[in-house]
């Protein structure tokens, strides 16, 4: 099934091209991710911190579809410019999803930001694709990791453009599999009250009674935050049983 | 069913398991995965089925409704039954058989009996019913101990008298050592509870390298995490190398959460020993409240009958915790013990193997005999 | 008549599918097929164009040489590969940084326009309030039938500017337009394969205007 980069044509030689092990697989299953969070009603929101245009050219192709027939999906770029951070939170809804065409920092500069929007997809509720070109980003950075091994930045920014033309394409090819669009049958409850669960919430405000109000994929609530370090507003901590048990902000610089 | 398709950044997660391949070397490995959260999330993403053939999990004791003796939940349904008692407990733990009844079963027969998702919210119940006795059903590790911990200082300081804890918290580390103490299981190395370790940090597991040769990873709970983990132990192995490791280092510090730590010193004490099912009495493993704080100490409080009860016999759940048969080894499972009508606990809790095995196992069972899954499409 | 014996024709209506592993594995190869399609629609059109590229890019190196300025213009994707192409000649990955703007990141302007006059003019009448005889228009379509471009087109080429234009198909309407010298069609078919390649014109329009330029300053 897989092709080798002869068979493809692709440029680069040998198995570092730009064409990476894998990728195909990785955008087959970021499309299905994608096309069950639309299903369900979910806003993609796309940024790109260096390349503005990949953000437009992302939610154009979602909205208006260059082929008839297919839906228009609600896809928004992120006003660039603005705090990454801050504006999605502002505007994320769980359910969401979101795209980002970037590399990783140093060589990208916007890739900070876009590490702290990754790492906040779980407290938020949010899917999160990265697409990116260089050195990868630490394994689990994001849900889907669409990466190219080139570091030529022109190179990287045409395949940018065949990625998410691949990833409209194959979304839509999943709406016509409804039955692979209902949630996941086997989601079965898991122990969230007792035992070893640990849920990743970000810190809205502080109370000064030892309580926060935090964030978390299934809504707002208050939490018990006295057995750590009094959070920031902003900070992600790990929440068992009304209380915030570690702070995932700590080591990090 | 599952595949390595379906993990957080499943490029990287394949890249783990080939390197596992690689690195292992086809030579027979076995781990086990002390904590219960991990049980879960290897049967509910079939990690079992992309891991090469050579590389083999057993599920350990780290599921705090599996362990529960049976005595301690007749103890609990004997309080909840207690007249003008509000007995508020985890969900998990409303199916856990006792010897004749669950709590389930005594709520339907008039006991009030309330599920909370935290100690904290069984405290507000105090306070909104200062009329009642409000009496919290305390289990788990290292890792809920803390909540505990907070609610009973929150209860001395707002001064709520109708408060109280039935405390059965137990620590990890005892049976790990029992387990490695038993002669029919041979591992070779463990994967560390993620979530424990955040609070007691790395340090407490130092024994198991220095005392019994055997190498620890603590791991986080995503599927990526636990293969990232069983990489490290495999490589350890390789380089003739035996240390407790940390791969969940996004939450996982050395010295763990020192202000848990002491505020559990501040409110616990050890139990000279404590019974956990199919392991029989383990010396300090369970906790049990401070003299400081026996006044919220519901066995202190209440009559508890405190009567032990034999594991019933059909049951194997012991040999399950220590990792020495697979729960569909158990003469029981899948016919007189599902999570319907469970006769061991390991049947009763999400996070339980057994009961695990038994929701996502038949399948991945099914597909793991008729072929070994393809890590990718090649 | 069972419901499997219509399946073929209405895959769409198949509401009970639940095992996602054949829809992967399709999609996956699907995945393999286009961008193999895409990688060699991008080589042949390269080649194809490699003369044309040469005398375009040495046109454009003359202009920038003589102070000019270039600017970019498109429709949906294309306004995209628009601000690329501004992108790209004024903040260069490598060589030196070339005056260069996209017609289409001011909304004011744009929705004035379209709004007091038509969005056929959006375009041209921006290039008539900033474009001069040294200056290069360059506006990419995939269809080659966009009316506002080929009206800006008319307007450059008034003003004596020099025009370069990108389209798929067969080049469409700017294929045939008098006013435009320049057209480098991609041809193909489908929308998001010529952009791609389109893409791969841009950086490589841009890299060979910094070679003829850096080797006419160094002359």
């Amino acid at each position: 099934m897989t092709l080798t980069h002869a068979d493809t044509g692709a440029a680069g030689a040998g198995g570092d091209g730009p064409y990476e092990h894998g990728l195909t697989e990785d955008l087959a299953r970021a499309a299905l991710a994608l096309a069950r969070r639309f299903h369900a009603g979910g806003t993609m929101w796309c940024a790109s911190p260096s390349w503005t245009f990949h953000a437009h050219h992302v939610a154009v192709e979602f909205v208006h579809p260059v082929i008839m027939g297919k839906r228009a999906l609600p896809a928004v770029v992120v006003p660039p410019g603005a705090d990454l951070v801050a504006s999605l939170r502002a505007t994320v809804r769980p359910g969401d999803m979101v795209v980002v065409v970037a590399g990783t920092a140093p060589s990208d500069p916007g890739g900070a930001d876009v590490a702290e929007v990754m790492r906040r997809g779980p407290a938020w509720g949010v899917e999160t694709v990265w697409i990116g070109a260089g050195t990868r980003p630490p394994a689990g950075a994001a849900d889907h990791v669409l990466w190219l091994g080139t570091d030529d930045p022109l190179v990287a920014s045409e395949q940018f453009v065949r990625i998410y033309h691949l990833l409209w394409e194959l979304t839509h090819v999943c709406f016509e599999h409804s039955g692979l669009l209902q949630p996941d049958l086997c989601e079965e409850e898991v122990c969230i009250t007792c035992s070893d669960e640990g849920r990743t919430a970000e810190v809205v405000a502080v109370d000064e009674g030892g309580d926060a109000v935090v964030r978390t994929a299934e809504g707002r609530e208050r939490i018990d935050v006295s057995l750590i370090d009094p959070p920031r507003p902003g900070d992600l901590v790990l929440v068992h049983a009304g209380s915030a048990i570690a702070s995932l902000e700590e080591g990090r610089s | 069913m599952r595949f390595v398709d379906e993990y957080r950044d499943p490029a990287a997660a394949r890249r783990a398991v080939e390197e596992i391949g690689i690195v292992s070397g086809g030579e027979h490995r076995k781990f086990m995965e002390v904590c219960g959260g991990h049980t879960h999330t290897i049967y509910k993403h079939g990690i079992e089925n992309v891991l090469p053939e050579n590389v083999e999990l057993v599920h350990g004791p780290g599921c705090p409704v599996c362990v529960i003796p049976m005595g301690r939940v007749d103890d609990a349904i004997n309080l909840a039954e207690q007249p003008g008692v509000i007995f508020t407990s985890f969900g998990d733990m409303m199916r856990v058989p006792g010897s004749t009844s669950n709590l389930l079963e005594a709520k339907a027969r008039g006991a009030d009996v309330r599920m909370v998702y935290s100690p904290l919210d069984a405290l507000r119940i105090a306070q909104a019913n200062p009329d009642r006795q409000v009496v919290f059903f305390a289990i788990g590790f290292e890792t809920t101990a803390p909540s505990t911990a907070i609610t009973l200082l929150k209860a001395k300081e707002a001064g709520v008298t109708n408060f109280s804890v039935f405390c059965n918290h137990v620590t990890i580390v005892p049976p790990i050592k029992a387990i490695l103490e038993s002669p029919d299981l041979r591992l070779d190395g463990f994967i560390g509870p993620g979530h424990v370790s955040t609070v007691i940090g790395n340090r407490p597991y130092r024994f198991l390298p220095a005392q019994y040769g055997k190498p620890l990873v603590t791991a986080g709970f995503e599927p990526l995490d636990i293969l990232q983990a069983i990489l490290m132990l495999v490589r350890q192995l390789r380089d003739g190398r035996c240390e407790v490791e940390n791969q969940y280092t996004r939450a996982v510090r050395d010295e763990g959460n020192v202000r848990a730590l002491q505020i559990l010193g501040q409110v616990f004490e050890l139990r000279p020993h404590f019974e956990w099912r199919g392991l029989g009495f383990i010396s300090h493993s369970g906790l049990k409240l401070s003299e400081a704080f026996a006044d919220w100490d519901a066995e202190l409080r209440f009559q508890v009958p405190g009567v032990r009860v034999a594991d019933p016999k059909a049951c194997q759940c012991g040999e399950v915790l220590k990792g020495v048969i697979k729960p569909w080894e158990c003469k029981v499972f899948g016919t007189a013990c599902t999570p319907e009508t469970p006769i061991g606990t390991c049947m009763v809790s999400s996070e339980g193997a057994c009961a695990a095995y038994y929701n996502y196992g038949r399948f991945t069972r099914e597909a793991a005999a008729s072929a070994r899954i393809p890590v990718r499409s090649a | 008549m069972s419901p499997e014996t219509t399946d073929f024709l209405y895959p769409f209506i198949e509401g009970d599918e639940r095992d996602s592993a054949s829809l992967l594995a399709d999609l996956s190869a699907s995945a393999e097929a286009k961008w193999g399609y895409s990688e060699r629609l991008r080589q042949e059109t390269l080649a194809l164009c490699h003369d044309q590229l040469a005398s375009v890019s040495a046109a454009m190196a003359r202009r920038f040489e003589a102070g000019g300025q270039l600017f970019a213009f498109g429709n949906g994707g294309s306004a995209t590969d628009a601000d690329d192409v501004a992108q790209v000649f004024t903040r260069p990955p490598r060589g030196e940084p070339l005056p260069a703007r996209s017609l289409v990141t001011d909304h004011a302007v744009l929705t004035a326009l379209s709004n007091d006059i038509g969005f056929d003019v959006v375009f041209s009448r921006q290039l008539e309030a900033h474009g001069g005889p040294n200056d290069i228009a360059v506006g990419l379509s995939t269809s080659g039938n966009s009316e506002n471009l080929l009206v800006a087109f008319r307007q450059a080429a008034k003003r004596g500017m020099l025009t370069v234009g990108l389209a798929g198909y067969d080049g469409g309407q700017m294929g045939r337009c008098d006013e435009l010298q320049h057209c480098l069609v991609v041809r193909s078919d489908s929308v998001h394969r010529i952009q791609e390649t389109q893409a791969a014109l841009i950086h490589a329009l841009w890299s060979a205007v910094q070679s003829e330029y850096q080797a006419k300053g160094a002359a």
